[in-house]
């Protein structure tokens, strides 16, 4: 029988009565001092929302105990001695992250300018017919989504610098929407928790005419690698 | 239009796509079969911005930050 994976977790923290994907029981492998999260799964799970979902509540099963190496969805291995194998290939760098994220949780801002700009949604809307006018509009949707980003960049900067001493990393990817700036994740140590939330709405409350979507505190999705 | 019911639907649905989106799209990887593929990414993405749109047509903030639940 196969095994769908969800986390990594130091091995002294091991799942009890946590439910995973379709109600199957989660279970630990253990590994160099290591516990990886596994429920049995005939074959590899296909994404759904309801599967990202029991793959989410395993993964905060966890971080009720200790923040995890969170797993991303769809992976699936035959057997355990394939776990075995897998995991420590991992386990250094795995007990590595884990020290490093002990004690964090993630918070996500998204940047959103109600004002920017909506490119066409299929280029075709705006090249009447000519290859080049197609090329051209693929450059002018380039063009506009790296600006938005650039722009982004600066503010999620600004707002790092506003939360300084809050913050143990942060990230920035682009957000592609249509008024999408940037995806900011910042990981912040659980007992900073309240201090870097007030410290946040103030930070965003500068940034007058911008949307700012948050949530958190998440499992470090966007720190574990 | 009552700004609290307008408003509640919206928190549900942007919980549920930012559970999607950071579970497909986040997260160590072990294996080398991992099932979601660009497509599934765009899926997220289009998904994010059904309901960003409808967040910013109802010009709310969204989400609220909470405190630590874990503690």
């Amino acid at each position: 029988m196969g095994l769908h994976l969800y986390c990594v977790t130091p091995a002294a923290y091991v799942p009890r009565d946590v439910a995973g994907l379709d109600g199957s029981p989660v279970r630990a492998v253990l590994v160099d001092g290591l516990a990886v999260w596994v429920s049995e799964q005939e074959a590899p799970a296909r994404a759904s929302i309801e599967g990202a979902q029991q793959h989410h509540a395993v993964v905060e099963a966890a971080m009720q105990m200790v923040t995890p190496v969170p797993l991303r969805f769809g992976q699936w291995l035959a057997d355990e001695e394939a776990v075995h194998v897998r995991a420590a290939a991992r386990a250094v760098d795995w007990t590595t992250q884990l020290e490093a994220l002990d004690g964090t949780a993630e918070y996500t801002v998204r940047i959103l300018d109600p004002g920017a700009e909506s490119p066409a949604r299929d280029v075709r809307e705006g090249a009447a017919g000519s290859g080049r006018a197609y090329l051209e509009a693929l450059a002018a949707r380039r063009a506009a989504r790296e600006q938005r980003f650039a722009g982004g960049s600066t503010v999620a900067a600004a707002i790092e610098a506003a939360l300084a001493g809050y913050v143990v990393r942060t990230r920035v990817d682009p957000l592609a929407t249509t008024h999408g700036l940037a995806t900011v994740a910042f990981l912040v140590r659980r007992d900073d928790a309240a201090g870097f939330t007030s410290a946040l709405d103030r930070a965003t409350a500068a940034h007058a005419g911008l949307h700012f979507l948050t949530s958190g505190p998440w499992p470090p999705w966007s720190f574990a690698t | 239009m009552n700004d609290e019911r307008s408003h509640l639907p919206v928190q549900r649905e942007l919980s549920l796509t930012e559970v999607v989106s950071h579970v497909l799209d986040r997260g160590a990887v072990i294996s080398g079969d991992v099932m979601i593929s660009v497509a599934g990414i765009d899926l997220v993405y289009l998904g994010l911005q059904v309901v960003l749109t409808s967040v910013e047509t109802a010009r709310e903030r969204g989400q609220r930050l909470t405190a630590d639940p874990y503690e």
